[in-house]
């Protein structure tokens, strides 16, 4: 049931983007973000969606599974695209209904909030696409460091964050396996009224709560009988490092943002 | 023609993706009504799977599935795949993950009930399959989250019994449980497959309780079935099983260490019965 939707997993291959430092990635992926925002005419947009496809390629991820991964999202941009077109006044007027109206410059509004949306999603994708879980952790917690000066527990929720993200897998797995166990006792999810289907979660909500508490106290004893101290004395399996790789991402960041601000001008 | 039949199955988890994995290729298998079927194999064998597309939970790439006379195709929609489950009962690994209701009754008439029986009809069920199982009465209004371990395995096997199933697939069910518990549950289902002809699928790596109930094995690597016949054909090449890294009865074990030293027996010997009433005979020859 959950196989079709990639938004949010990590595809093992070798790739440049992958061998990226974590940090790296984090950081000009939120600034990508950011950076859709500066784009205010088609030609910006048409620039910004080439590095993203450009971007996208070079992870060697498939595009058709590229696609078919984001394509569940992209009905939900589309609705809200649809709401910003009939609510915004202004040029032309095409179409008008009570408080409802379209217009030419609602149209070309919802086009770039498609477009803002859409890039967005892209880019994040490529992110989680080529970042193991784990590793966007240590980022965070790496990229919080200075935060300690100011009495923030960021080795804490560092720890929070990755076990949080280190156990979806396993509760979906799980999740996957209680079902399977009531299906087999005659509960069905995907028939009945609304109100019989919403009652038939029950039957799965509590074993899991069940097995994750159980869990979590299972982890909680083998973390303290191991000795577990959270801090700064505790060294680091995976260390992150710094490699020309990443510095050229960044120049090429600059040379995007340089690019955007050119094209801003027309 | 069985009862279960799967003819030239063949099952991909997450086709077409970077993810996708063969789990059973080429699949025959085929069960008659009454019998008590073992399966064989190691971890990630594809044990589990096979047993899912039995019960429609899941449904095959290619290939046909037939139970009754219920089929599951790749072309199956959710309402064919219900049809499958109304025969079958599973006991999942650990099935106590599958408790949820407030008292033990409730929580095994929960089956029943979803299956359309009345609240009458289904705790009628549900008593007698509490008794079927070793539970007194006593238990019927407790919390099931109150039982210990191998209390809860047995509510959670009634729960699946009370669905009063034709065909019974048990995946490890007596995993964690203590030696006299593995013992009185095992005897269960045989007594329920001799006297009701309810057919049993096992899934296990207990080699003993093979020898022991099954009258058909089926062997399963890489998501083939590599080797299938009765207990009998199957432990007789100790060599075979040794070199697929299976392990074998301990009787058999010291039937071919009894056969290498010259011994030999008219029918290999699979239980300690079997082989201490082919032994007495000789013993008291030789005296």
């Amino acid at each position: 049931m959950f196989t079709k939707v990639i938004f949010g997993r990590y595809v093992p291959i070798d790739s440049v983007i992958h061998r990226l430092d974590p940090r790296s990635k984090l950081v000009l992926s939120l600034y990508f973000i950011v950076l859709v925002f500066f784009a205010n005419n088609w030609q910006s947009y048409a620039f910004l969606a080439a590095t993203t496809l450009a971007t996208i390629l070079l992870t060697k991820v498939q595009l058709k599974f590229f696609w078919e991964g984001i394509r569940p999202l992209i009905f939900i941009i589309i609705l809200t695209v649809l709401l910003q077109i009939v609510f915004s006044a202004g040029g032309t007027v095409y179409w008008h209904w009570g408080i409802f109206s379209i217009t030419s410059m609602g149209l070309v509004n919802g086009v770039y909030v498609f477009m803002r949306f859409f890039l967005i999603i892209c880019m994040s994708t490529v992110l989680t696409l080529t970042t193991p879980p784990l590793l966007i952790a240590d980022a965070v917690e790496s990229l919080m460091k200075p935060l300690l000066k100011i009495k923030v527990p960021v080795y804490e929720i560092a720890l929070m964050l990755s076990i949080a993200l280190r156990f979806i897998p396993t509760l979906m797995d799980e999740t996957q396996k209680i079902m399977n166990a009531q299906r087999a006792r005659g509960v069905n999810f995907s028939s009945g009224s609304l109100i019989k289907r919403v009652k038939s979660i029950v039957p799965i909500l509590i074993p899991l709560f069940i097995s994750a508490f159980n869990r979590a106290e299972d982890l909680a004893t083998a973390m303290e009988s191991r000795g577990y101290r959270g801090g700064d004395h505790r060294s680091k399996f995976r260390i992150l490092k710094w490699r020309g790789a990443d510095t050229i991402a960044c120049v090429g960041m600059a040379a995007i943002t340089a690019g955007l601000f050119l094209l801003r001008l027309l | 023609m069985g009862q279960i039949e799967l003819n030239n199955v063949d099952y991909k988890y997450q086709p077409d993706t970077p993810f996708e994995a063969t789990a059973l290729q080429a699949i025959n298998f085929t069960v008659e009504t009454g019998s008590y079927t073992a399966l064989i194999g190691h971890t990630g064998s594809g044990k589990s799977t096979l047993i899912q597309l039995i019960d429609g939970l899941i449904k095959p790439t290619s290939g046909e599935v037939t139970v009754v006379d219920h089929h599951s195709t790749a072309t199956s929609n959710s309402k064919d795949l219900d049809q499958l489950r109304k025969n079958v009962g599973i006991v999942f690994q650990f099935p106590e993950s599958q408790l949820f209701e407030e008292t033990v009754l409730k929580d095994i008439a929960f089956g029943p009930k979803n299956f359309g029986k009345t609240d009458a009809e289904a705790t009628a069920i549900a008593k007698k399959s509490m008794a079927l199982v070793g539970l007194t009465e006593d238990f019927a209004e407790k919390s099931p989250f109150d039982l210990s371990g191998g209390q809860m395995r047995r509510v959670a096997i009634a729960g699946v019994l009370a669905l009063e199933p034709e065909i019974l697939i048990l995946d490890e069910p007596t995993a964690g449980l203590d030696a006299s518990g593995q013992a009185q549950i095992m005897n269960l289902f045989k007594q329920l497959n001799v006297e009701q002809g309810i057919t049993i699928i096992l899934v296990t790596h207990n080699m003993e309780d093979v020898a022991k109930y099954a009258n058909q094995v089926y062997v399963l690597n890489h998501g083939a079935i590599v080797k299938s016949g009765t207990p009998r054909e199957i432990f007789a090449n100790q060599q075979w099983l040794m070199e697929n890294y299976l392990t074998v009865p301990v009787t058999t074990r010291v039937a071919q260490k009894l056969i290498d030293k010259g011994y030999s027996f008219d029918e290999f010997p699979l239980t300690v019965a079997e082989l201490s009433q082919k032994l007495i005979p000789k013993l008291k020859g030789e005296q």
